[in-house]
């Protein structure tokens, strides 16, 4: 029987190396192997390879990285690693089934719509409709709004009081790690995506100020936004973003007084931003950067009738992309598990009620958790799970 | 079997006092394990410096972490698995700043004329990440490709195709004719 008259594909050949075929095919292809010498060479090579790469030598671990972790855990640092496996299913104590760990606090970037006309003058020129808003380039998954928040703001929003019991000064500098994915049936149907967030301490004009970054790493060119925020009352003070959209704006922000200021940019026009925003003792404070609400709910003290409205600011280029009405209300306290541990929970709801987007915090340290949301394709569920974080003292 | 039961118990007793925050008992498993590990963490990332991060983080969450070991398997096992987990994301993190120098073939084309200076280990580590990680997990960890595949984000085929893909660039880098 001349089962292979042409040569076994690459991964048969490879398959038979790992031993992962069946009976019959395993004959057939050890029948062509006494035949050809190519594919024996082929096969020959991968057993040698496997044996090789098994008994590579071991590296030293260095005595410094000890002395540096035994130094670290002295000095109070400490990491919260991925124990799970993400194949595995997991329980969990309100059956959050997190098919792969999660999250991504905001994506900007992704979805941007339109592109600036060309022609136009940028020092002189209004920006054209066509420039992307807040909303048209983050995915609506994070801490930030979707659409939803300035489209379907629940009718009792304007009674919600504003977020005032405001204090950063304790916050502390530290890094989180995110990660998303999106499922129907408990199935995931995209990859798996990651946000980092970072918060350090920052001077901005000689005056104490966070620096909140963050940096959705699985697009390229990666979208990065910084926010620099007073130490202590969280004002905004500037912001930069870039890599947005499709056509990679750069956007510089500056907030003076009551305004927005600065500009959006392509690598060949720009058009200035020259807003005017809400005062704050109406709107709530602004929520400048999708790290910025992490820095925010670790700065409120969290009970059980704990509620407020804030102000998500836009890119400002467009009049309609200036502030998004947002509301968030402790809603229950739950024990959740992630991979990363179990904790006691608040249960926060964002004011897209209507889309089940529910937030989960930390009690012990007020982080963010877990984030649950819907897509606009009936039966997906986005989640976002914190991976990762890092306390530096 | 008196040795493997004694060296169980002085592990489950080892792995308690981590948890309860011993330095002297988290030194004791690095010793034990450190280079295992190290050497894992140095052929999926590929950098030195990354790796001994990854060891860095492994250890210094590992009393927290051994809070969530239920102890039914081998420890150094657990181990391995955490360190991987910790490892893809260290390499997520730089994958930006290597993507463009090595993950592309003709990177790999342009060494070949060092062939006759290349070892397995250089050869591994001259790899694009995206082979070398499925490289590291399939043939080296011993994980199936559907689990290389879950902790990838890929399919099974994808990495079925990356590890033909990462052996025929192997070959070619070992002066092997193909």
């Amino acid at each position: 029987m001349n089962f292979i008259s042409i040569h076994p594909r690459s991964r048969l050949l490879q398959r038979f190396v790992d031993g992962e075929l069946e009976p019959a095919t395993r004959r057939r292809v050890a029948d062509h192997l006494a035949r050809c010498r190519r594919c024996r060479d082929t096969v020959t090579f991968g057993r040698e390879l496997s044996v090789g790469a098994k008994s590579l030598p071991s590296m030293a671990a260095p005595p410094r990285v000890l002395a540096e972790v035994l130094a670290d855990r002295a000095a109070g640092e400490h990491v919260i690693l991925p124990t799970y496996d993400a194949s595995a299913p997991r329980r969990g104590t309100r059956a959050l089934r997190l098919t792969l760990a999660a999250a991504g606090i905001v994506a900007v970037g992704v979805l941007a719509t339109g592109r600036p006309n060309a022609r136009r003058d940028a020092a002189t020129s209004s920006p054209p409709d066509s420039l992307p808003t807040l909303l048209s380039v983050a995915t609506s998954l994070g801490l930030l709004p979707s659409a939803a928040y300035g489209q379907e703001v629940p009718p009792n929003d304007s009674r919600m009081p504003p977020i005032t019991d405001i204090d950063a000064s304790s916050l502390g500098p530290l890094t989180l790690s995110y990660e998303y994915t999106v499922t129907a049936d408990s199935e995931p149907v995209q990859k798996p995506e990651h946000t980092v967030v970072t918060i350090a301490k920052a001077e901005v004009d000689g005056a104490p100020a966070w620096r909140i970054a963050n940096h959705s790493i699985d697009h390229k060119p990666d979208p990065i936004e910084t926010t620099y925020v007073d130490r202590r009352s969280l004002r905004p003070l500037s912001r930069v973003a870039y890599n947005v959209g499709f056509s990679r704006f750069t956007v510089a922000q500056r907030f003076v007084a009551d305004s927005l200021l600065g500009t959006m940019r392509t690598t060949s026009h720009g058009w200035p931003l020259a807003r005017q925003l809400p005062a704050t003792e109406t709107s709530g404070p602004w929520l400048v950067g999708g790290g910025m609400p992490i820095a925010l709910l670790r700065s409120v003290r969290l009970h059980a009738q704990w509620r407020g409205k804030a102000a998500v600011v836009g890119w400002g280029a467009v009049r309609s992309d200036l502030v998004y009405p947002v509301t968030l209300a402790v809603t229950g306290e739950e024990r959740i598990r992630i991979p990363a541990g179990t904790f006691d929970c608040w249960r926060l709801t964002l004011s897209d009620t209507r889309r089940g987007r529910t937030l989960w915090v930390r009690k012990s340290d007020q982080l963010p958790i877990l984030l649950r949301d819907t897509t606009r394709t009936p039966g997906q569920v986005r989640e976002a799970v914190l991976i990762s974080v890092r306390f530096h003292e | 079997m008196p040795s493997q039961v004694s060296q169980s118990a002085d592990e489950r007793e080892l792995v308690q006092r981590v948890r309860d925050g011993s330095s002297e008992a988290l030194a004791t498993l690095y010793a034990r394990y450190g280079d295992r590990l190290m050497s894992l963490a140095y052929r999926i990332t590929g950098i030195v410096a990354d790796a001994e991060d990854v060891l860095h983080d492994v250890f210094l969450g590992l009393p927290q972490a051994l809070t969530h070991y239920e102890e039914r398997g081998q420890l150094v096992a657990w181990l391995r698995r955490l360190t991987v987990r910790v490892a893809l994301t260290r390499l997520r993190r730089g994958a930006r700043e290597r993507e463009v120098a090595l993950d592309d073939d003709s990177a790999v084309a342009a060494e070949q004329s060092i062939e006759d200076r290349v070892t397995l280990e250089t050869a591994v580590q001259m790899l694009p990440d995206s082979l070398r990680v499925v490289f590291v997990l399939k043939v080296i960890e011993g994980h199936s490709h559907a689990e290389v595949a879950s902790m990838l984000g890929i399919t099974p085929g994808a990495s079925e195709v990356r590890l033909v893909r990462a052996i025929k660039q192997l070959r070619a880098l070992l002066g092997q004719p193909s």
